[in-house]
């Protein structure tokens, strides 16, 4: 039980980490409450091989992401356009109220997958050998994969 | 503009005091992953060979043909043999996501898992559907004609019948249970494998 307790407020303190990962991945209000608590049923899962090696908030975003990019979705069309203002609705979220994380969140949305996770990873501070220990990929193949990433990102929120 | 800034302003400030918090009942929910439904379909499964693999000993100790004992005795080794593999595909199934793999690892885990259960359960029914189908047919014909059934499999139009049964429903169950299987996890392991493609690209 004070393991529980203690699980709770560890998490409590990580909550904004899981929500921003979550809301690149579904639109929808209902989805977006099931996945995280599926992550957050997956983390407490986990919790017992938790050893404080790792930060907690690394352990948190790889329990995260391997749970989010595992889970069945409902299928959606994601349309590829190279301008935002092409796409009005796409990846809008009600709940964003400033300007630039709105328009960024839309063009995370247009992103594939995979992609989303690695440019959330380095947003939030990861170096490139981190990123890499999370995804499974080697530390160049983080940079190479990056600068595609961000060319496309650059793109995508470059105005009309 | 600064991506950093505007990501971390992508969830306010204010989210997680204003949202509803962490709840320890939450925690005891059941999962809605993958890799639960699977564990537990697959137990299911093994449920079910039991309790069927119980009901044909039983008919068994009823019925005095040869025959048909042989071909539900061969029902209830493919079924020991179904529960075996399913045990088997169970055990390595993790219990839950991990939180030391990385996620190229898990990803591909999870493609390798499903797709074992799915090869597992289509290579069952195909040695199961026809000793099922056959003892099923003989113990009907047998039941309902009072004929034995070296009797009944004498008569060339219930060996036709027979023939014509296997040849129908053995490959339209197989095909059904293939088109169900697809429609229950093809789709999610396609995604799997899409995302594994886009990681290593």
């Amino acid at each position: 039980m004070r393991d529980e307790q203690r699980f709770l407020e560890a998490m409590g303190e990580h909550r904004r980490l899981v929500l921003r990962l979550v809301n690149l991945y579904v639109d929808d209000a209902d989805e977006r409450k099931d996945l995280e608590q599926e992550v957050w049923l997956q983390a407490w899962k986990a919790w017992p091989t938790f050893r404080g090696e790792a930060k907690l908030s690394t352990w948190l975003y790889r329990v995260a992401l391997n749970t989010i990019l595992t889970l069945k979705r409902r299928p959606r069309v994601v349309e590829r356009n190279d301008h935002l203002e092409q796409l009005p609705g796409v990846g809008h979220d009600p709940s964003i109220r400033n300007d630039d994380a709105q328009r960024l969140h839309r063009a995370l949305r247009l992103l594939p997958e995979t992609d989303r996770a690695l440019i959330a990873l380095h947003l939030e501070g990861y170096d490139h050998a981190e990123v890499g220990g999370i995804l499974g990929l080697t530390a160049n193949h983080v940079g190479v994969k990056l600068h595609r990433i961000k060319a496309r990102l650059t793109e995508l929120l470059k105005p009309d | 503009m600064d991506l950093r800034l505007a990501f971390a302003a992508m969830v306010p400030e204010e989210a997680p005091a204003t949202a509803a918090p962490l709840e320890a009942r939450r925690l005891h929910s059941p999962s809605q992953h993958p890799l639960t439904k699977l564990r537990r379909a697959l137990l299911l499964n093994m449920g079910f060979a039991v309790v069927i693999t119980l009901g044909l000993l039983a008919v068994m100790a009823r019925v005095e043909h040869l025959l048909v004992n042989v071909l539900l005795g061969g029902v209830v080794v493919f079924n020991a043999w179904a529960l075996w593999t399913a045990h088997r595909v169970r055990r390595r199934l993790p219990a839950h996501v991990s939180a030391d793999h990385a996620l190229l690892d898990e990803l591909r885990l999870h493609a390798d898992a499903t797709d074992a259960m799915m090869r597992m359960q289509e290579r069952v029914s195909l040695f199961v559907l026809p000793i099922a189908a056959t003892g099923g047919f003989l113990l009907g014909g047998t039941a309902s004609s009072g004929a034995t059934p070296v009797d009944l499999l004498g008569k060339p139009d219930v060996l036709i019948s027979l023939v014509i049964s296997l040849a129908v429903l053995v490959p339209l169950a197989y095909l059904l249970g293939r088109w169900m299987n697809r429609v229950a996890f093809g789709r999610h392991v396609q995604d799997l494998r899409r995302r594994i493609a886009e990681l290593e690209a």
